[in-house]
């Protein structure tokens, strides 16, 4: 059985193109664009998110602060997109449900990430405590809701139907250890929404089981905790997250930042946060005990590059399909291959539930192309797609795009960066033939169209130079994380 | 300086390969009549049962026919439809009990918010066996107030195998 390595040289200009990037980056992550010495020292006392209880000063005085955010917060005009009931209403209100929030998608953790993030800048902002951190409620550890939120007098206090989650199984080691034992990050992501996340929201009731739950103090204290939970799987646990391009250039967007400007965040960016702009301080979650805090430099920096390259997936290819063999295709105009092949080729695959294959889509470029301003959306047997066909249409795939741009070279025999792109096309084959779109016998056929950033291409006539279009079958071998 | 940025690159981001992953095979291992619960064939011929506070279970027996359960990783329940007027806080248990009635608790789920219809997973634990079933019971943590309405409709629950 062939075995497809998915690791690639770097070219020079790829790694310079990186390096501005991953500055600019944490610049944003930590809130500040200084020199190096600068993000070090804004790293190494990035705020803390310490476990909500009592007899701690350093809780104590955290919870004074979020009080103070609180009230100048609710204080702003309503104008002001910082204020009390805007940022409540980016996740939802108690009347409409849901506005922009994530639930029930693969973007659960890094669309209230980012939501977290912004939302204690705005704290620090307001309160003038830039090394404010949110403070989390264990629920699991601490089941009780925290008296300060509690007090009827305070503003951290929102009427609720009940005020502990003692006794309730969701919050429970017996439940949790099962769910932290899960290595693949989709199904524990779901698993932590529908089972604490849900659970502690509808109990707790009140405006917390609304969309506007965001508008009772403990939500944030709440979503911290789910973020917390994340992060120990992810860090203490060594378990990965996905390494699925998709999901990590997914934009989450309509967050404000502390200056009240509109922000957006790629969901790979967040993956980044509690290393570079945040920490928790540690506790227990279930049977998983509180971790020891990272103390030398290359502790640090071997989490980092495994929280950067994400998971650890191997492919065994059974069969190879060529669609397209080395020709300069324009991204003014979308691109259609029909294979040799119909649906009952696949029929083993398409048909069954229970097969571990999958069929990709392989697209291979012979150099980056001379601009990157697009991406391109991948469809199957929608021939008249273009750029303004939407994502949710049945026929799409996934997406990809180039990070970098070829430079010109010096010499023409110098190692050139091919980029390759793989697209899984199983869930919408299967889709179309539910659908009936997708008869036997007919063939299959794959359309690339390039959709510019920002509505419009930065040169119209950007060639690219494809090597080959393959359609490939194999199973998806997740390895087990490193320990 | 040029040692911290390049440590602080985004790698990852420019890795090439792309992978679009979908991150579990669906097994249609557990497929079967109802127990205690109404049930009606939707469109593709998904059946539906409807819980509620009178029949709030439904037991679903497992016929292995396309995977072996030691492979089913989840149990998926998909919740469709909810009438809850009041918003009363639902949470759904999940059992399997084997051949003999014993019944072994396998996790719980809630819906946020309480009318808000959704696809949970709870994971087996390998703790299937054969001939057995899975139950699904609906629990509602505060008093329902007799003629209020909560009504949830569920579609058949699957067995999932991980990645």
């Amino acid at each position: 059985m062939e075995k497809l390595s998915l690791s690639l040289p770097e070219d020079l200009n790829r790694r310079v193109f990186i390096k501005g990037l991953g500055f600019v980056s944490v610049g944003l992550l930590l809130g500040t664009l200084g020199g190096c010495e600068e993000l070090i020292e804004a790293i190494k006392n990035r705020p803390v998110r310490r476990r909500l209880r009592t007899g701690s000063a350093e809780v104590d005085a955290d919870i004074a602060t979020y009080r103070q955010a609180v009230t100048l917060m609710k204080g702003l005009p309503a104008g002001d997109t910082r204020s009390w009931n805007n940022q409540a209403q980016i996740h939802g209100t108690v009347a409409g449900g849901f506005n922009f929030c994530q639930h029930g998608t693969p973007h659960f953790f890094d669309w209230h990430r980012a939501y977290l993030f912004y939302f204690e800048k705005i704290c620090q902002k307001v309160t003038g405590n830039a090394k404010f951190g949110l403070p989390y409620w264990n629920w699991n550890q601490n089941p009780d809701i925290h008296p300060a939120f509690l007090d009827t007098t305070s503003p951290l206090f929102l009427a609720r139907n009940h005020t502990s989650m003692a006794g309730i199984g969701a919050v429970s080691t017996a439940e949790l250890d099962p769910i932290f034992g899960d290595t693949n990050f989709f199904t524990f992501a779901q698993q932590i929404e529908g089972t604490p996340h849900n659970t502690v929201h509808s109990y707790t009731g009140g405006t917390m089981g609304t969309g506007g739950s965001a508008l009772d103090p403990i939500f944030w204290a709440h979503h911290c905790m789910v973020d917390y939970c994340w992060a120990k799987w992810n860090i203490d646990l060594h378990n990965n997250n996905t390494n699925d391009s998709t999901w990590i250039n997914t934009v989450n967007s309509h967050f404000v930042d502390a200056d009240g400007n509109p922000a957006t965040e790629t969901a790979g960016i967040t993956t980044l946060m509690p290393l570079l702009s945040y920490q928790y301080e540690s506790s227990a979650i279930g049977s998983s005990p509180a971790a020891a805090a990272i103390k030398t430099k290359r502790e640090f920096q071997e989490l980092e590059k495994r929280i950067r390259a994400g998971a650890n997936i191997r492919f065994e290819i059974k069969q190879r399909i060529r669609l397209a063999d080395k020709e300069a295709i324009s991204i003014a105009r979308p691109l259609s291959k029909e294979a040799r092949l119909s649906p009952d080729d696949f029929g083993a695959i398409i048909n069954s539930d229970a097969t571990k294959d999958r069929i990709f889509v392989s697209i291979e470029f012979a150099q980056l192309p001379p601009t990157s301003d697009f991406f391109v959306r991948v469809f199957v047997n929608f021939p008249t797609a273009n750029s303004n066909t939407p994502n949710d249409d049945p026929h799409y795939a996934g997406s990809f795009a180039f990070f970098g741009t070829e430079q010109p070279s010096p010499a023409e025999s110098e190692h050139k960066h091919q980029p390759r792109f793989l697209v899984n096309i199983t869930n919408t084959l299967q889709k179309l033939k539910k659908n009936q779109e997708l008869k036997d016998g007919s063939p299959i056929s794959v359309q690339l169209v390039a959709v510019p950033f920002a509505g419009k291409f930065e040169r119209e006539d950007t060639q690219l130079i494809l090597e080959k279009i393959e359609i490939i079958t194999t199973p998806v071998i997740v390895n087990p994380p490193s320990r | 300086m040029r040692t911290m940025v390049k440590t602080l690159a985004l790698r990852k981001m420019h890795c090439c390969v792309c992978v679009i992953l979908f991150f579990f095979a669906v097994g249609r291992a557990a497929v079967g009549s109802v127990g205690d619960s109404e049930s009606k064939e939707v469109e593709g011929g998904d059946a539906v049962y409807y819980l509620d506070t009178t029949n709030p279970s439904i037991t679903q027996p497992i016929e292995s026919r396309n995977a072996s359960l030691e492979e089913c990783k989840f149990v998926q329940i998909e919740v469709t439809e909810v009438r809850n007027p009041k918003k009363y806080s639902l949470t759904f248990q999940v059992y399997f009990q084997s051949k003999s009635k014993e019944k072994v608790y396998l996790g719980s789920f809630s819906l946020y918010p309480p009318d808000n219809p959704g696809r949970f997973i709870v994971a087996t634990q390998g703790k299937l066996k054969d001939q057995g079933a899975i139950i699904v019971s609906m629990v509602t943590p505060d008093k329902v107030d007799p003629g209020d309405t909560v009504r949830v409709a569920v579609k058949k629950v699957k067995l999932l195998k991980g990645s």
